[in-house]
């Protein structure tokens, strides 16, 4: 292995390729080929050494997009706090041969929703580089506001859903249009995980959802060649996409699952989870980012995981808190549940609880959908997530 | 394999009571004549359209003879063939069809 290691990384040569380049072959010394899927599982070993267990802190990255996220009584401690952590692991980095590309550095001020004091535009200094506070800073297609408003995210998901339906509509048969299961298979495949991007966490405003749901019923009008007089609960029966309320509650639901059911091992946002949440607790890591918030007064403080959140909402949860809450209607009912093992149960029945907890959030799925969008007396037909026209027809 | 994109959209529309069939009129319609302009003693309802018009029973007999039921259980949208059928017989008979592609009002192509 470390042979094959070796002479994957030794000996590699890059050459320029565009008009009038000398196209010469140069020597690569550091890095890891692009392209390759062992290429992030190295780097990742490489750069271990720089992930540091800090009070009150909490430092993520994906792959070299690091993260640092620390947590004061003021905005002045937390730039010092912020300054004197990137020193550290700048030094750190130089010591295996890594350095950071300041430039690129994003601050953000974290704020909670009831939080009323003015906003901080108190900057911070790297190497020399001066960065103002941005309003909204992109981390893995996540549009983060600093009191983590969702209606920017959404807002951004819809543009780019409408930017991918204008282009997919010109597809078709000449003369014929694209066939409706076609158009289904688009919708779900395509434009709704575009879309809902990020619905695990982040539950669209009315706001936001008042534009998703208008290119969601102009996608299911596509699909089925209903007029635009068809009441919109049809329109989704019919077209056999759910309302999008009822889509994002179903996401967050199978997401709960995900972190309930996986080992931290396995998940690491199942290590964040609440200490009294009834899941493999044994199994938990010690990286809970919930330390951050302990001691700050209770403007700061997030909802207990089992509240439900309140209408209109004055504090919110933390974004795992809220999909541990979803995880308390898929529980009632079921006898055989395996979230209050101590134990690592056999993989078989860890596989066939939760296929029983899928069914179920696709129960609850079709459930609120006929909650959320009652229809006529006159259409009769119930809902379901298969097209009434199939493929096979 | 698949319907096409019209008449599926023909199912679609006349299943969603919204439709060009007599008895789905639009809002903008003051006076609607609901009545089935092939037969007109009933009103042109989906139902009718499909299963009960006397007008086109010869197509009927010949496509839809193991249909019986439009609800939610019948086996019409388990089927893959009387879904075909179906299909067939919307073709033929144009049910569901805009006005000014229904028989009556049909023109050859310019030259």
């Amino acid at each position: 292995m470390v042979d094959w290691v070796s002479s994957f990384l030794s000996e590699r040569t890059c050459t320029l390729v565009f008009q009038g380049s000398p196209n010469l072959s140069s020597p690569v010394f550091v890095g890891t080929p692009q392209g390759s899927p062992i290429s992030p599982l190295l780097f990742l070993r490489d750069v271990a050494p720089l992930h540091m267990s800090v009070p009150r802190s909490l430092m993520v990255s994906y792959v070299d997009d690091f993260s640092i996220t620390v947590a004061s009584p003021s905005y002045r401690g937390n730039i010092r706090r912020l300054q004197s952590l990137f020193a550290t692991i700048s030094m750190r980095g130089r010591d295996i041969g890594v350095s950071f590309s300041v430039p690129k550095t994003e601050l953000i001020h974290w704020r909670t929703w009831s939080q009323r004091t003015p906003r901080s535009t108190a900057p911070i200094v790297l190497e020399g580089h001066l960065f103002h506070p941005s309003e909204v800073v992109r981390w893995l297609g996540y549009w983060c506001t600093p009191a983590l408003s969702p209606t920017h995210h959404f807002r951004h998901r819809l543009s780019l859903a409408q930017a991918v339906f204008s282009f997919v509509k010109r597809l078709s048969f000449p003369g014929a249009g694209v066939q409706p299961f076609l158009c289904h298979r688009i919708a779900t495949g395509l434009l709704c995980p575009i879309l809902t991007y990020g619905a695990d966490l982040l539950t669209p405003t009315y706001t936001a959802l008042r534009g998703m749901n208008s290119f969601w019923h102009r996608v299911q009008r596509w699909t089925t060649n209903n007029f635009f007089s068809t009441p919109t609960s049809i329109l989704a029966h019919e077209a056999s996409l759910p309302p999008i309320v009822s889509y994002c509650r179903y996401r967050r639901r199978l997401a709960a699952l995900r972190v309930a059911c996986a080992p931290p091992y396995v998940n690491p946002a199942a290590a964040r989870v609440p200490p009294d949440f009834p899941s493999l607790s044994s199994f938990g890591a010690q990286d809970s980012s919930r330390h951050l918030t302990k001691g700050l007064s209770s403007v700061y403080l997030p909802l207990n995981w089992r509240t439900k959140v309140p209408s209109p909402p004055l504090r919110k949860h933390l974004p795992v808190d809220a999909l541990a809450h979803l995880t308390i209607p898929l529980q009632e009912g079921l006898t055989h549940l395996p979230l209050v093992l101590h134990t690592l149960p056999p993989p078989h029945l860890m596989r066939k609880t939760y296929r029983s907890l899928r069914a179920r959030a696709r129960h609850l799925l079709l459930q609120d959908w006929t909650e959320e969008g009652p229809t006529p007396p006159y259409y009769d037909y119930p809902p379901s997530l298969t097209p009434p026209i199939p493929s096979w027809a | 394999m698949g319907l096409g994109k019209f008449v599926a959209g023909r199912i679609h529309q006349t299943r969603a009571g919204k439709s060009y069939l007599a008895a789905h009129p639009t809002w903008s319609d003051d006076d609607p004549n609901l009545t089935c302009p092939r037969w007109e003693i009933e009103p042109e309802t989906f139902q009718h359209a499909i299963l009960s018009c006397p007008a086109r029973t010869r197509d009927r007999d010949l496509l839809l003879k193991d249909v019986s039921s439009l609800g939610q259980d019948a086996s019409l949208w388990t089927e893959p063939h009387l879904l075909r059928a179906l299909g067939e017989y919307i073709t033929t008979t144009k049910s569901g069809f805009p006005p000014d592609m229904s028989p009556e009002h049909f023109f050859p192509p310019s030259p």
